[in-house]
């Protein structure tokens, strides 16, 4: 899904290599004002690299980069009027947080009741207004969160770049954190590129999520689509806590129907069956389903499955199931209190079932029915 | 393999104690979690278990014996941190033998218990290969396999995932309890995340040098004793309102400034101010419902949705929703809960402890 505006920033083929290591390989993307835009991938997948070249930290090997349908690719980054936020805030510890705000400002040499008037606007919204004598070493974690995003903002960025600014954060802060950083965003309506590895960051904050794998972008869309429609293997593994199982599955046509084979068990898939015959199911079917999307039950029908672990996580328990000698995930809610030991039931739904093909590891149909 | 007893421990540095009159016991082949923020005193418990530390009063017991006067290396301990080192110009191999090398074992011997072990551990892979070429979860794997080798009494685990990326984490962690439970290793997991705690089979919650509770995962989340192990356990945490109880004709009511809520009970034993904590997913969705709150924001995380919520005072509070209800849900729409009495929590405003919680 292309943004509707006018993009505000456009990647057009960038590819990075160090030495021979192909770090961002044939990257096209865009932005549009006002949006926000998580990359996400594991750590060595390029995203970082990505972003540090909108910022103008390094330089594209090859392509384009367009900010408001300028040339940017060899600006140096303070020409770029794009705003920085680093992991760990680089904010000037042993200065005041009013004085940390003004300091991009006291360069660009405003006159004082100037300066004194954005620092105090932006303290407001920002609700640093009591700490504005404090010093930045003795702000906790989300205070410094706040005045470094302030900082940034009071340079009049086009663009706000975040580095994995929650990371090493303890949990129960960062849930808090992000919440205030979805807000902020909400109010400011500044578009912002948020780079980060965990997905259940990725899906709460972002409008849309680029997931990166090994240079290469796998997909582009909005979170829930990310999700329900996985467009590739490595996206359908990625996404989700635990991620989708996965099983090899074969195509038979039997009896003038068309099956999904696995083991012993066969689903009919005679409404898809034009799309499958299509991918060459011949060269091997991956069947994906996801762990919450899972019927356990101690009744049949079903398959059969031993409970091997009991994961709980409060609201809901994680089981991980022996299914004729495979480790499935599936998720239940806690109050079912099934125990390692038991036996249950388990269903796969048709109309969440994802079908993918072996050989160019994409999806062919989500939902069998 | 050994029970551990930890019996009356305090700990003071510079006259700021640290540990405050700890006492647990750990059966053998128990994996048992002291989950609690930074600065709660779990790595100076763990020392003061591995002999690296000097408890002011109080005893531990393996087995029942006492080993305070017994030398950190001859506790037979072993302790994972954070930050896992391995030996850089060893093989992976090298690396887990060492412990093994050290105490003299055959060839035969440590070949085939550092196969057994890294069998265990699947990283039969990495066995040929040095620590430079191992990701941060193999790092992991490996340094587990070297204190599990020697078949220690204890094996101490202080954060050992922490900085590990989120997914890693969660796979590492189930990982754990798998091995736990097929080789019936005593473990004690010191964490600041609930959910890499939850895995154990008891949890010890503790803040600021106490003890608050000790219990299975599912009762610590499911009965806490106190105000801070419900919000330290649950994610989103367990939402919080400063109300006033009061007594009417036919019972009594929860009054905040922005609802009332009537509760069946009798308060005659009841402070005034409480606390009332319910769970984001406890919160239910109904036309006509006391509480009445605002959209503020709308996170979809897959399969549910966090939303969070603003009332006419300015208190905040979180809800889990189901993705599957037909309704889309935007800033700024006005919502009517109800928070059903059977999910509610009251906590005593001063001490935090748990007012409605059955003495077991």
């Amino acid at each position: 899904m292309a943004p509707m505006t006018m993009p505000i920033l456009r990647l057009q083929n960038v590819k990075k290599v160090f030495n021979s290591f192909v770090a961002v390989d044939n990257v096209s993307l865009e932005v549009a004002e006002g949006e926000f835009v998580c990359l996400l991938g594991p750590s060595g997948c390029g995203k970082t690299t990505t972003l540090r070249m909108i910022a103008g930290l390094e330089t594209p090997t090859e392509g384009e980069i367009f900010l408001r349908e300028k040339r940017i690719t060899y600006l140096p980054p303070q020409q770029r009027g794009i705003g920085f936020v680093f992991q760990n805030y680089a904010l000037f510890w042993h200065m005041t947080v009013y004085d940390n705000l003004a300091f991009g400002l006291r360069l660009r040499r405003l006159p004082v009741a100037e300066i004194n008037k954005r620092v105090c606007e932006i303290a407001e919204r920002f609700e640093l207004m009591d700490l504005l004598k404090v010093r930045a070493v003795s702000l906790d974690l989300s205070a410094m969160q706040r005045v470094a995003i302030a900082r940034t903002l009071l340079t009049d960025p086009y663009l706000l770049l975040l580095d994995e600014p929650l990371n090493n954060i303890r949990p129960g802060l960062r849930e808090m954190m992000r919440a205030d950083l979805k807000r902020m965003q909400q109010e400011l309506r500044k578009t912002m590129i948020y780079v980060t590895h965990d997905q259940e960051e990725a899906l709460t904050l972002g409008d849309r999520i680029v997931v990166m794998n090994m240079g290469r972008i796998e997909q582009v869309a909005s979170p829930q689509e990310i999700y329900d429609l996985p467009a590739t293997l490595f996206v359908a593994g990625f996404i989700g806590r635990p991620p989708m199982n996965l099983f090899d599955v074969k195509y038979a046509v039997e009896g003038g129907h068309s099956w999904l084979v696995w083991r012993q068990y066969r689903w009919c898939v005679d409404k898809v069956r034009d799309r499958i015959e299509a991918a060459h199911p011949e060269n091997g079917l991956v069947l994906g389903v996801r762990p919450e999307e899972i019927k356990i039950s101690y009744k049949a029908p079903g398959i059969h499955a031993k409970v091997v672990l009991v994961q709980p996580l409060g609201r809901k328990d994680v089981l991980m199931l022996e299914l004729e000698g495979e480790a499935v995930h599936g998720v239940v809610p806690a109050e079912l209190c099934i125990n390692v030991g038991d036996m249950v039931f388990v269903e796969f739904p048709p109309e969440r079932m994802h079908l993918f093909s072996a050989t160019t590891k994409e999806a062919i149909v989500h939902g069998i029915s | 393999m050994a029970s551990v007893e930890v019996k009356n421990i305090s700990k003071s540095f510079k006259g700021k104690p640290t540990l405050k009159d700890v006492s647990f016991y750990v059966s053998s082949g128990e994996l048992f979690c002291l989950l609690g923020p930074p600065g709660a005193g779990k790595t100076t418990l763990f020392r003061i278990i591995s002999g690296l530390e000097k408890a002011d009063t109080g005893e531990v017991f393996f087995d029942g014996e006492p080993i305070t006067s017994v030398p950190p290396q001859r506790r037979d301990v072993a302790m994972i941190f954070e930050d896992v080192a391995l030996y850089p110009h060893l093989t992976g191999f090298e690396n887990i033998a060492y412990p093994l090398r050290l105490r003299r074992l055959s060839r035969a011997e440590i070949k085939k218990r550092v196969y057994e072990t890294a069998r265990l551990l699947h990283i039969e892979h990495l066995l040929n290969r040095r620590p430079h070429t191992f990701s941060g979860g193999e790092r992991r794997r490996v340094a587990i396999a070297r204190a599990l080798v020697r078949n220690p009494r204890v094996l101490l685990l202080d954060q050992p995932f922490t900085d590990l990326d989120a997914k890693i984490r969660h796979e590492m962690s189930a990982e754990l309890k798998r091995l736990q439970v097929s080789v019936g290793q005593t473990m004690l997991l010191a964490t600041h995340d609930f959910e890499e705690g939850m895995i154990a089979d008891r949890i010890a919650v503790i803040n600021d040098g106490e003890i608050h509770q000790i219990a299975t995962p599912k009762e610590i989340y499911n009965s806490p004793i106190t105000r801070f192990t419900a919000s330290f356990v649950g994610s989103p945490a367990m939402n919080l309102f400063s109300c006033q109880l009061v007594s009417t004709a036919t019972g009594c009511e929860l009054r905040h400034p922005a609802f009332v809520i009537p509760l069946p009970c009798h308060p005659v034993s009841f402070p005034q101010q409480v606390w009332l904590g319910i769970r984001p997913e406890k919160i239910i969705l109904k036309k006509g419902g006391k509480i009445r709150a605002k959209v503020e924001v709308v996170q979809i995380l897959g399969a549910e949705q966090i939303v969070d919520l603003v009332l006419a005072n300015g208190d905040r509070f979180k809800w889990v929703a189901p993705i599957s209800l037909s309704e889309k849900f935007r800033r700024g729409d006005e919502l009517e809960f109800d928070f059903p009495v059977s999910s509610i929590f009251l906590f005593d405003y001063e001490t935090g402890h748990n007012l409605l919680r059955k003495e077991v």
